[in-house]
């Protein structure tokens, strides 16, 4: 049997922008279009190979972020990496990115993340321009667009954060 | 390569050998020249370590075994390089030939399965035991109710009344991340997700301490229902201990020391943990021993002796009941058989009640009275019979068949009833004829050729030779009547005034006489008839107790002949009590004497004759 390392990651950004419909979408396959808050976290577990390893993802579904509710960083202790998501079709949304990640930095300063700009799938709605996701990769965050509607990217996001997490391991440890 | 390479030897050419072209000789030895010009010593380096390939080989396989067994002690490496190697060899060498690596492991799988089989076959037979002990008693019967009422499932109701608590699972989480390290759960316990748990656990800690005391405090204790988790956290690890029911000072102390063990023994492997939990599958075993329970003793069974011994009473009486029960059809059935076998008898009715027979019978004058035919039957005189026999002259007895009757009939008592008191006869009795002999009063005559009885057991009755005796005067009859009577005297068995089978005996003719002065009174020739029945007791009781059972014993009498038909005005019955008489011996006091006192139409005189 392969070798199984079992790693922490987080799910942070402001709430409704589809941070547990992403988890549902990769641990179960499923999308609802019901809004369910997520009130404090929700933890869901996937396997995933990496290389001659298995990856134990042990996913934090951190709830949503406001003006009204802050970031409980206890929950980021000991992440390996974050993804944080965004909502393409709310630009107020992205405006919060920026705190967020000052905040990880903080907390996490060699955690990867990843920026998610979720709802891609809204091809009509969709305010975010080549200007805002600049200004977010200004931050040291890579950017991927996905939709946990038809699953695009979801599963590439998570396989990039992996790897990402991987290669920081392997620099760390030498 | 060139092509006119490939045509020339690499070695340097034989001088000795025949060349057969001298051109093509100078041609290979200008070649020579321009390849050492061109390269130099390096090329006969070269060339020397490709020809001494071979014998590297064999050098390195003389030193092989020692220098991997060198390399495993400075580096362990070498482990990790050829595990690829292995598992390719090992793959192939399955895919080639299955069997071979079958019959290699045979004899570590054969054990290894056979003792898995064993401890799970244990395991549920262990199981369907404790279930079938805990379904099927009268105590799990309580429980379920009690259960039922607490409005919880059984199967915890049961683990709380057994088991004070119990460890259901223990799970060692790294504190930083909530990762799972180690887990360990009872056998028989169903359990979540530990993964999951572990992480849920450490974000509500997470939760309940940033909320309530500002990060700086931990949460120790979560309880819900009857189920406790006790969380010990230690700087890089957490042990979270699971119990149902009420823990004890022991498992907080073994759970104490255990984390703290941990700690100092796999301080590295917290050191360097990067997610892979190799590192603490040894904390499998520290973690196992915290699996405790205690039980609570078990009261020792006691012994339901009162229940036993109701039980046993009850099934006594039952069966007491049952034999007795089955006695009384037995004696029921045979004097029911007994009676309506019996000549001049018709069975009316015979019905059981709880503890007597009730039988009602019709039976002719000449027959023998019921309590005759009661004493030869019925042996055991326990069982109480009540017989209500009424005596009437049948017309043909409708019960009495001619063959079967023939034998049944007892002739001499038969005709005996029948006879007068002075008739002298002889009887012969031959197949179904009769003959009577001697000498007899008219009356006698007409019974024995009126007598249906003997008329049913025989074809001819012949009574040619019995004479007919003059009847007496009846003067002379009424006094030898009276002088029979008079000597009939009664005796009892001590304190008791029922009349004995033999004594019984003389109760048809002692009723016939008295019939007899009865006629004679109704007749006239009697102008007032008296019969006074003393009874008398021996001196062994008090004189109370004597005169009671003398008086019972009088009274016994007067009833019997009323119950035969003598008219009730002319019986009188009075108790003696003791009448102590030195020459009369003890059973000849307890008797009962008869006098008769009348007087002839004719004459004035009371006519008296004394005690005998």
């Amino acid at each position: 049997m392969s070798r199984v390392v079992a790693k922490k990651i987080c799910m942070i950004g402001p709430f409704a922008v589809g941070k547990t419909s992403l988890v549902r979408r990769f641990v179960d396959s499923i999308f609802s279009d019901n809004y369910l808050t997520t009130i404090g976290v929700k933890i869901s577990k996937k396997i995933v190979p990496l290389a001659d390893t298995q990856v134990q993802l042990m996913i934090w579904d951190i709830e949503g972020v406001d003006v009204f509710t802050e970031l409980k960083t206890s929950y980021l202790r000991g992440a390996s990496g974050v993804l944080l998501v965004l909502d393409g079709t709310r630009p107020k949304s992205f405006e919060m990115a920026e705190e967020l990640v000052s905040l990880l930095r903080e907390h996490l300063p060699d955690a990867p993340v990843i920026g998610l700009l979720n709802k891609s799938d809204l091809s009509v709605e969709w305010k975010l321009g080549d200007l805002e996701i600049a200004a977010v990769e200004a931050l040291g965050v890579q950017t991927m667009m996905t939709s946990a509607k038809t699953g695009e990217n979801v599963e590439q996001a998570f396989m990039a954060l992996v790897e990402k997490m991987d290669a920081t391991a392997s620099v760390s440890a030498s | 390569m060139n092509p006119v390479e490939d045509q020339l030897p690499l070695h340097e050419p034989d001088q000795s050998s025949a060349c057969a072209d001298p051109q093509s000789k100078k041609a290979a030895e200008d070649y020579y020249k321009l390849r050492s010009l061109l390269l130099g010593d390096d090329y006969s380096v070269a060339l020397n370590h490709y020809i001494s390939k071979e014998e590297d080989a064999e050098r390195v396989a003389d030193v092989l075994s020692e220098a991997v067994t060198l390399s495993v002690k400075e580096n362990p490496s070498l482990g990790e390089a050829l595990t690829p190697v292995v598992d390719k060899a090992i793959a192939k060498s399955i895919e080639e030939n299955p069997s071979r690596i079958t019959h290699a492991i045979y004899p570590i799988m054969g054990p290894a399965i056979r003792k898995a089989v064993s401890a799970a076959l244990a395991e549920m037979v262990q199981s369907l035991n404790t279930l079938l002990e805990q379904s099927l008693t009268l105590g799990s019967m309580k429980w379920r109710f009690r259960a039922w009422r607490a409005g919880i499932p059984y199967a915890q109701f049961v683990l709380l009344q057994t088991i004070k608590y119990r460890v259901e699972q223990v799970l060692l989480v790294h504190r930083e991340t909530g990762l799972l390290l180690q887990s360990v759960t009872a056998p028989e316990v169903k359990s979540q997700d530990p993964e999951l748990i572990s992480s849920m656990l450490t974000a509500i800690s997470d939760f309940v301490s940033d909320s309530f005391s500002g990060g700086e405090e931990t949460l120790e204790r979560i309880r819900f229902g009857d189920l406790e988790l006790h969380l010990l956290v230690g700087p890089k690890a957490i042990l979270a201990v699971a119990v149902r029911g009420s823990a004890s000072d022991e498992l907080t102390e073994k759970a104490s020391a255990t984390i703290e063990l941990i700690h100092s023994r796999f301080a590295s492997a917290f050191k360097h943990f990067d997610g892979d939990r190799v590192d603490f599958d040894a904390t499998q075993p520290l973690l196992s021993e915290c699996l405790l329970s205690q039980k609570i003793a078990a009261t020792p069974k006691r012994k339901p002796w009162l229940a036993m011994l109701l039980l046993l009473a009850g099934a006594g009486y039952l069966l007491i009941n049952e034999v007795e029960r089955y006695r009384l059809v037995q004696v029921f059935n045979q004097v029911k058989a007994a009676y309506q076998q019996e000549p001049g008898y018709v069975l009316l009715s015979a019905s059981r009640q709880v503890d007597q027979l009730m039988i009602e019978v019709l039976r002719s004058p000449e027959s023998r009275p019921a309590s005759i035919v009661h004493s030869t039957i019925l042996k055991e005189p326990s069982v109480a019979v009540v017989v209500n026999e009424k005596i009437v002259h049948f017309g043909p007895l409708p019960t009495v068949e001619k063959t079967p009757a023939r034998t049944l009939i007892d002739v001499e008592s038969t005709v005996n009833a029948l006879l007068e008191k002075d008739d002298k006869v002889s009887i012969i009795a031959q197949d179904d004829r009769l003959q009577v002999s001697g000498r007899a009063a008219a009356e006698t005559l007409a019974r024995i050729q009126q007598s249906e009885l003997l008329k049913g057991a025989f074809e001819v009755l012949d009574i040619s030779g019995l004479k007919v005796i003059e009847p007496k005067s009846a003067q002379e009859m009424i006094a030898a009547l009276a002088g029979e009577v008079q000597q009939t005297i009664f005796y009892f068995s001590p304190k008791e005034y029922v009349l004995t089978v033999d004594e019984l005996e003389k109760v048809a003719p002692f009723v016939r006489d008295i019939k007899a002065l009865q006629q004679y009174a109704a007749q006239g020739e009697i102008k007032a008839l008296q019969i006074v029945i003393l009874g008398f007791a021996d001196n062994s009781g008090t004189d109370f107790g004597n005169k009671v059972v003398s008086q019972q014993r009088a009274e016994m009498m007067r009833e019997l002949l009323i119950k035969n038909g003598i008219d009730a005005d002319i019986v009188v019955a009075w108790g003696a009590g003791n009448i102590d008489q030195a020459h009369i011996s003890d059973a000849s006091q307890r008797r009962v004497t008869v006098q008769v006192l009348y007087a002839l139409s004719q004459k004035t005189n009371l006519y008296s004759q004394g005690e005998p």
